[in-house]
């Protein structure tokens, strides 16, 4: 069984990480070849060589974004799913406050972000509050969704055993939310890598806190393309260490009985 | 086999032409012509006449007020008209790299600041400086007048100051941390605009001695600037740029360009009312007393220490410390030719 766990493993990280491969190795020849200025584009090599050189400054970076990014992922699932849970006990609640949910969604950051300067402190704190702000919504209508899907037969059933509202949710609806649920933490990973680094270019700190948002400015600024770049993709590994971190948990919870997580 | 290779030839060339297109835009629209409003091209002017005059735009790098008070001066007198130009003036905002722009060819001229043209020209930009309008660099920091700071340094060591905005990516942020260090004080982002400043009596702010602060002023809050000239870094702000490229091709419309730049400089020196009023009709954010105020107390950047120069020009001096400074500061990796970062064009 541990084996073709491996097998499947494998099987799964060789595609992308050839199509990887292949579309880095095009992009270094594409750029040896035809020399574009270096303020338009350059190589994959360059990218490595600079990131190298600089490597304690964009790890302080990576290190100060993963911990607002960890702390704002934190704190919208707690909330997410509170408020997931407190939104479907009542159908007037629901109609009452989830339209305000919304708003969560479609707020500029850019303009709220420097009245969190103002209220908490910039760098890691302000940057945090971004994080979550961004990520939330997903996780309320995601365990909104999931316990209103539960099927209303095994609701009426725990009730016939008499069961009370606090074990309706603890023994049915939540379990049977947790695919819906885990679906909305998903997105809200990578929302939050998203919130973090832009947050930081309004609310970030330029000195210890500084985080990779600071970093992407002041290279776009100053043109330093490679370290644009090096700093992108280190966002881009947080996000898939964030939703990487999700499945696991996903794996966790349900591979003992939901679909998704059965091998194929 | 060859098929999909010659399909993605024909793309690349497709992305390639239309990128061409694209770059070309700024010269091809040069050559454009567009007619020249009656009664100002045939007045007077070295290229004016009856030819027609020649569309070009020059892209700022921030929103209308009187640190561009000269290029409106010269469009609104019908200078650039008289030069058989016609200029189109395009506001910028914060994010806006105009060297990129004129380094691709998208506009022919823009303003920019000498560290970003120095930096820019290592990275195979081929901008050309033609004219710096503040000789001596306004760049400041503004605290409230009672937080009983007395000088730059105070600002960062004094433990009086707790917060300072400043703009991350620009040199001089750089030349404050090696000189005075960001230990003692929080260092955030700059927003662009003072709704931090005003609410906190114990945060500085990075402005321009004459504007920032008389908005501050006006809602209030007296303030007291220390410029980061003082401190020895004096870059030249707000300079002209074109491209190497455009500058060979068409060296009368950029002599042409400087020239009715300076006269406008000129004018806007002598009397900045009626351009001020024809400011706040292209969108300028502050009001116009309020810019008749900043006009009058750029005056000393805009004309400079050395009385000697005409407006605008450059000395080598001043680019090579630059230069010199920025290396050391580490925001460049080697010290380049700085005689082709500019050119000065005299008047007739």
């Amino acid at each position: 069984m541990t084996a073709r766990r491996v097998r499947d493993f494998a099987a799964r990280l060789v595609p992308p990480l050839c199509a990887a491969v292949a579309l880095l190795g095009l992009w270094e020849l594409w750029v040896q070849w035809t020399h574009p200025p270096r303020f338009l584009l350059c190589a994959p090599s360059e990218i490595v060589r600079d990131a190298m050189a600089r490597a304690g400054e964009l790890a302080a970076a990576t290190w100060n974004t993963a911990v607002a990014v960890v702390w704002g992922f934190a704190l919208s699932a707690v909330v997410g799913i509170a408020v997931g849970v407190l939104l479907s006990s009542s159908r007037l609640l629901e109609r009452a406050l989830y339209p305000f949910t919304v708003i969560l969604q479609t707020v500029p950051l850019v303009a709220i972000a420097p009245m969190l300067v103002i209220w908490l402190h910039a760098g890691v704190s302000a940057v945090s509050v971004c994080a979550f702000i961004v990520s939330l919504f997903p996780v309320i209508t995601n365990t909104l969704s999931g316990i209103r899907s539960i099927p209303h037969p095994q609701v009426e059933l725990f009730w016939l055993y008499g069961a009370r509202p606090w074990a309706v949710l603890t023994k049915l609806k939540l379990p049977g939310a947790v695919p819906s649920i885990m679906a909305g933490l998903r997105i809200a990973a990578g929302l939050a890598v998203i919130g973090a680094v832009v947050g930081e270019f309004v609310a970030g700190e330029l000195g210890a806190e500084r985080g990779l948002g600071i970093v992407v400015v002041v290279a776009a600024k100053q043109g330093e393309l490679p370290m644009l770049f090096a700093a992108v993709a280190l966002a881009s590994v947080l996000g898939i260490a964030m939703v990487g971190a999700v499945n696991v948990a996903a794996y966790v919870l349900m591979y003992r009985w939901h679909v998704s997580e059965r091998p194929d | 086999m060859i098929k999909p290779i010659v399909r993605g030839t024909a793309w690349i060339a497709l992305l390639l032409s239309v990128a061409a297109g694209a770059c070309g835009k700024g010269g091809k629209k040069s050559e454009e012509s567009t007619a020249t409003p009656a009664g100002s091209a045939g007045s007077a002017g070295s290229a004016g006449g009856s030819r027609p005059a020649v569309a070009v735009a020059l892209q700022l790098n921030w929103t209308p007020e009187p640190e561009f008070g000269g290029f409106y001066a010269a469009a609104h007198d019908h200078l650039y008209e008289r030069e058989g130009l016609a200029v189109s003036i395009q506001a910028g905002g914060a994010g806006v790299q105009t060297w990129k722009m004129v380094a691709t060819g998208a506009v022919p001229f823009a303003i920019a600041e000498a560290g970003e043209i120095l930096r820019a020209r290592l990275k195979d930009a081929d901008l050309v400086a033609l004219y710096a309008v503040y000789q001596t660099s306004p760049q400041a920091l503004m605290v409230h007048r009672d937080s009983g700071v007395t000088s730059l340094g105070e600002i960062f060591t004094s433990g009086k100051i707790k917060r300072v905005a400043l703009e991350s990516g620009l040199p001089y942020v750089k030349f404050l941390q090696k000189r005075y260090g960001f230990d003692k004080v929080e260092v955030v982002q700059h927003g662009g605009n003072l709704t931090l400043f005003l609410n906190d009596p114990t945060m500085a702010q990075q402005c321009f001695a004459f504007a920032e602060p008389l908005s501050a002023k006006e809602k209030g809050v007296e303030v007291s600037v220390f410029p980061t000239a003082d401190a020895g870094f004096n870059p030249y702000l707000a300079v002209v740029i074109t491209s190497g490229k455009y500058l060979a091709d068409h060296r009368a419309e950029v002599e042409a360009f400087v020239r009715a730049t300076r006269a406008g400089w000129k004018a806007y020196l002598d009397d900045p009312r009626s351009t001020n009023e024809y400011l706040k009709t292209q969108q300028a954010t502050m009001t116009v007393p309020a810019m008749n105020a900043a006009a009058d107390l750029q005056k000393p950047y805009v004309v400079g220490d050395d009385k000697t120069g005409y407006l605008g020009s450059m000395s080598e001096v001043r680019w090579k410390t630059l230069a010199d400074q920025l290396h050391e500061l580490g925001e460049i990796d080697q010290v380049p030719d700085v005689t082709k970062a500019f050119v000065n064009i005299e008047s007739k």
